[in-house]
């Protein structure tokens, strides 16, 4: 079956009226727990998933998946309101998406979010339809040491993602990392760095610390300003839509996001995340205003949003074309095929074609429903800014808290989210950027897991890691990367003296 | 006639006792019991967790809800539901190496099979060991005579350190005289990507992870750790057939916690041990590649026993113990 | 505290937790090169942070901008909030949801400039009413269940 046959065939099969259905409950649920920070949609899959054994395995994986992407489009709504990312992709949006916000410009930093997550979901679909089985080997090529190297790629354009100094980002990588090796070490289960805490053995978990490093620590900063001039913000209906000149600045970059996203959501792994940061950097690099990044560059919202949900689709194709889940939310959809009794893998393409094209089809038909339930709601997300400055403060405190507290009903998880806040608001006022930390404490395990088993892989010949011809490329892309606002600088020098 | 009389007897005296036992019990379960699966999803006990707690809710009148706490190896989530409160509504299906290789290896919230309830054994999962379809060898045979000429140049990725497939190929290692390379991976899922990129050689890996890409023709399963041949893979013969006695396999105990009380945990048994013999659920399972094996909770008590102390002198033997 | 005292002790500080993550790495069995044990990367990490820490205090003292804002310039607020949010999660385990929550809407109302006790009350027990309904009811949260002990 080729593919234009595949996906007509698969539309046949996503609007069978049970499978739309399947479908807009699963973008409906996906928008809300995207919205809600703390509960993340992994868990809403987990919930739901004996929910499905009543559909069909095509109706089941539609819903979940919808769930899944649907989670990626909600994301972005607390982050550029509140500053409090729900997730680790949308930490970058808060940098510039949460200024916009501040400034007046909430309903364009959504709008443009929306669009761009729209456009981004059709790229995806149309490449993992077209191009998604020949690129699935892809995946493979990636052994430990390319992931390690990818990491260290990732931390490398991690500390020029802001414009402090290289030695303060650097301190941010590394306390993120040491962060990273507390509790349990993946490969023999020692446990490190638990100070006789039983529960620190399971890791400090990512979200509690994001939430506070944003939402707490935003919190405190608006205290301590002046409160006479903490005035609601003003949004006018007029301004809720992009200007000409908005549109004109986001396109290059949802474009860009978009395939970026894409193909760094074949190659599994953290690849999400890293997807936002490298656009966010590569937009900075080459706009004409590098200057108003992290002051409400409504490119830094753009590119970052659409590359998060590329990469959310470009995931789907080694789930789909290799039955192999490289994040907790594909190994959640692995688990449902499973138990409706899909024989995963690479024939399942060939056995099962209506999970599979019906699944890609129901994408397209999900992203558009996801963009028709978002644009209304823009509206009303703005004019909650409009609300009493301290109506906002103490809802957004209860929201960290209990946010927090429902990922696994831990007080730990909220004893860090408090700390993380106080620590974050101390940080900022030293220059250091908390979003570094948090980055490289979600880079951090899987930096170390690919670390040692690329050792054990090489018998500890580790001159072998740098022969392989990717990781040498992605190291050296890293070094230019670190290297070149010194090298620019020196070669200005030189071309001027 | 006597004969006759002493049954009926016998079965009133059932029948009031069991009658007695349902009124103790009779408020449990009131809501629903949550299966924690120390692992992440996608996983054998993730995916037999999940059929289990779906076959068991007609039975237990209450659904069961199935929720991953994946970390160390599994031993968080198992120590979680160890240490919580024994009312039946926290159950685990953990796996054989979180009960009964971790604790030989640190310092942990549980050590002996005396410090959970064992409720009821779910299934065994064979170890067998394959190879990526592009690898010259097609016996285990060949293998070996490879592996005996270069040493350390076929490595075997294993589902993670102190796992039975790290056991089993450590085993296999010192009783073959061999030096087959081991890298180990989080979990199983894990590293089939790694053996399909060529990344390593071979694994040591379950049959539902392996089948559908044997079934592709992307890998080949060379020999198997279990007693008998699997039926799956009819032409790879036993590592005992190969003068190897290395007969090792994971399996899936579902506990509670110390102390959970006897009406309870034999209502969860009987909730199970219906589940696991219904028909369309054994069917499921044994095309993904598990082997049925119930056991009662005491027998199966003594089998934990068995294992761990088994392991603590693999383990020692191996150097691979508590440092 | 002028700004330049606390770019020098931030520096400070994180060489401190970098020796020391050095300290605590050499403790644990560092492996071989070719199976390496669970010491070995937060030892690299423990000297990434050293280095760079080094760095910044070397840039603490060369450099001439004054940070951006004075450290706890006002202090008072935020300090009250991070007692009421401490406050929160000491009593959250002990009394359950309810008064904790009402109690840490009223010290956030009044810091962000609220008036009045009565109304800061009333909108407290608005938005707790309205958390219990949305995260216990609907999305089947369970909040840990008072124990009254100290």
């Amino acid at each position: 079956m080729n593919a234009l046959d595949g996906i007509l065939f698969g539309f046949s099969v996503a609007f069978e009226w049970r499978n739309l259905l399947a479908c807009f409950i699963g973008v409906l649920i996906g928008t809300v727990v995207g919205v809600l920070p703390g509960i993340g949609p992994v868990g809403a899959m987990a919930l739901l998933l004996p929910a499905t054994y009543a559909l069909t395995p095509a109706g089941a994986l539609i819903m979940l998946a919808g769930i899944y992407y649907g989670s990626m489009y909600g994301g972005s709504t607390t982050a550029i309101l509140l500053k409090v990312p729900g997730e680790v992709s949308s930490v970058v949006t808060t940098l510039d998406g949460y200024e916009m916000a501040q400034r007046g410009r909430a309903g364009p930093a959504l709008f443009v979010a929306a669009i761009g997550s729209f456009v981004a979901g059709t790229v995806g679909v149309v490449g993992l339809a077209f191009i998604g089985p020949l690129l699935s080997k892809v995946a493979l090529t990636f052994g430990p040491p390319e992931y390690c190297a990818l990491c260290l790629l990732g931390l490398m354009v991690l500390s020029r993602l802001t414009d402090s100094s290289l030695s303060r980002a650097f301190v941010m990588v590394a306390a993120g990392l040491a962060l990273s090796t507390v509790g349990m070490e993946p490969m023999s289960g020692t446990s490190r760095f638990t100070f006789g805490f039983l529960k620190m053995s399971q890791g400090i978990d990512l979200v509690p610390i994001a939430m506070g490093m944003f939402g707490v620590a935003e919190l405190l900063s608006m205290a301590e300003r002046e409160l006479k001039t903490q005035a609601p913000i003003r949004v006018r209906l007029r301004e809720l839509l992009p200007t000409k000149e908005d549109w004109q600045r986001s396109w290059p970059p949802i474009t860009r996001g978009s395939i970026m996203g894409f193909l760094f959501g074949l190659v599994p792994g953290p690849t999400a995340m890293i997807a936002t940061f490298t656009s966010y950097a590569l937009e900075r690099k080459l706009s004409r205003h590098p200057e108003q990044f992290g002051k409400g560059a409504i490119e830094g919202v753009a590119g970052p949003e659409a590359a998060n949900n590329g990469a959310a689709q470009g995931a789907f194709i080694p789930l789909l074309t290799l039955g192999i889940p490289f994040a907790p939310a594909s190994a959640m959809l692995l688990t449902a095929l499973l138990i409706h009794g899909v024989q995963t893998g690479p024939l399942m393409m060939v056995n099962n074609p209506e999970v599979f094209w019906g699944v890609v089809s129901s994408m397209y038909v999900g992203n558009f429903m996801l963009l028709v339930l978002n644009l209304p709601l823009i509206g009303v997300f703005v004019s909650l800014l409009r609300l009493p400055m301290y109506l906002i403060a103490s809802v957004v405190a209860l929201l960290c808290l209990v946010g927090t507290y429902a990922i696994s009903n831990s007080m730990l998880d909220i004893w860090v989210l408090l700390i993380s806040g106080v620590a974050a608001y101390l940080l900022r006022k030293l220059r250091f950027e908390p979003a570094i930390l948090v980055l490289a404490l979600a880079l951090g395990p899987i930096l170390e897991r690919s670390f040692l088993q690329s050792l054990y892989l090489v018998q500890g010949e580790w001159m072998e890691i740098f022969q392989r011809p990717i990781t040498a490329g992605m190291i050296i892309t890293g070094l230019v990367v670190l290297a070149a606002p010194a090298l620019l600088r020196q070669f200005r020098g030189s071309a001027a003296g | 006639m006597q004969f006759c009389r002493l049954l009926k007897l016998v079965s009133l005296c059932a029948l009031a006792l069991g009658f007695a036992a349902s009124a103790v019990a009779q408020s449990y379960p009131s809501r629903p019991v949550t299966m924690v699966v120390p692992y992440a999803p996608g996983g054998g006990a993730d995916i037999i967790a999940r059929l289990l707690a779906d076959a068991m809710k007609p039975h237990l009148g209450q659904p069961v809800i199935v929720t991953n706490r994946p970390g160390g190896q599994g031993t968080i989530g198992t120590a979680d539901v160890i240490q919580a409160k024994p009312d039946g509504y926290t159950i685990a299906l953990s796996a054989v190496a979180t009960l009964t290789v971790q604790p030989h290896r640190q310092d942990l919230p549980y050590n002996t099979p005396d410090d959970y309830e064992p409720i009821i054994k779910a299934a065994n999962l064979p170890i067998m060991f394959s190879v990526h379809a592009k690898t010259p060898w097609t016996t285990m045979k060949e293998a070996f005579d490879f592996i005996r000429a270069n040493p350390g140049k076929i490595r075997v990725g294993s589902p993670g350190n102190g796992s039975m497939g790290h056991l089993t190929l450590a085993t296999l290692n010192s009783k073959a005289g061999t030096r087959f390379a081991h890298v180990p991976y989080l979990s199983g899922a894990e590293s089939i990507p790694s053996m399909l990129g060529g990344h390593v050689e071979a694994l040591v890996v379950h049959p539902p992870e392996i089948l559908p890409h044997t079934a592709a023709g992307t890998a080949r399963v060379l020999a198997t750790f279990e007693e008998k041949r699997n039926p799956s893979y009819p032409d790879a013969p036993t590592f005992r057939e190969l003068g190897y006695d290395v007969t090792l396999g994971v399996y899936y105990p579902l506990i509670g916690p110390k102390g959970l009380p006897k009406d309870i945990r034999d209502k969860l048994y009987q909730a199970a041990k219906a589940a696991l013999a219904d028909p369309t659920f054994s069917a499921g399972v044994k095309s993904r590649g598990f082997v049925l094996d119930t056991k009662e909770p005491e027998a199966f008590r003594q089998e934990l026993w068995a294992s761990y102390r088994a392991n603590a002198e693999i383990l020692k033997e191996l150097g691979l113990g508590k440092k | 505290m002028n700004s330049r005292t606390a770019g020098l002790a931030a520096a400070v500080l994180f060489l401190v937790i970098g020796s020391g993550q050095i300290y605590m790495s050499l403790a644990l069995p560092r492996g071989t090169l070719a199976e390496p044990g669970p010491g070995v990367f937060p030892l690299l990490v423990g000297a990434l942070m050293s280095a760079s820490s080094i760095a910044c205090l070397v840039l603490a003292i060369v450099e001439r901008t004054p940070l951006e804002f004075g450290l706890l310039k006002d202090a008072a607020r935020p300090a009250v909030l991070v007692v009421a949010l401490a406050a929160f999660l000491v009593l959250l385990p002990r009394v359950g949801f309810i008064l904790p929550s009402l109690l840490l809407q009223v010290v956030t109302l009044q810091v962000f400039g609220m008036r009045g006790v009565w109304r800061r009350l009333a909108v407290a027990a608005v938005i707790t009413a309205a958390a219990v309904l949305l995260f216990e009811t609907l999305l089947g949260v369970q909040f840990p269940a008072p124990t009254w002990s100290f």
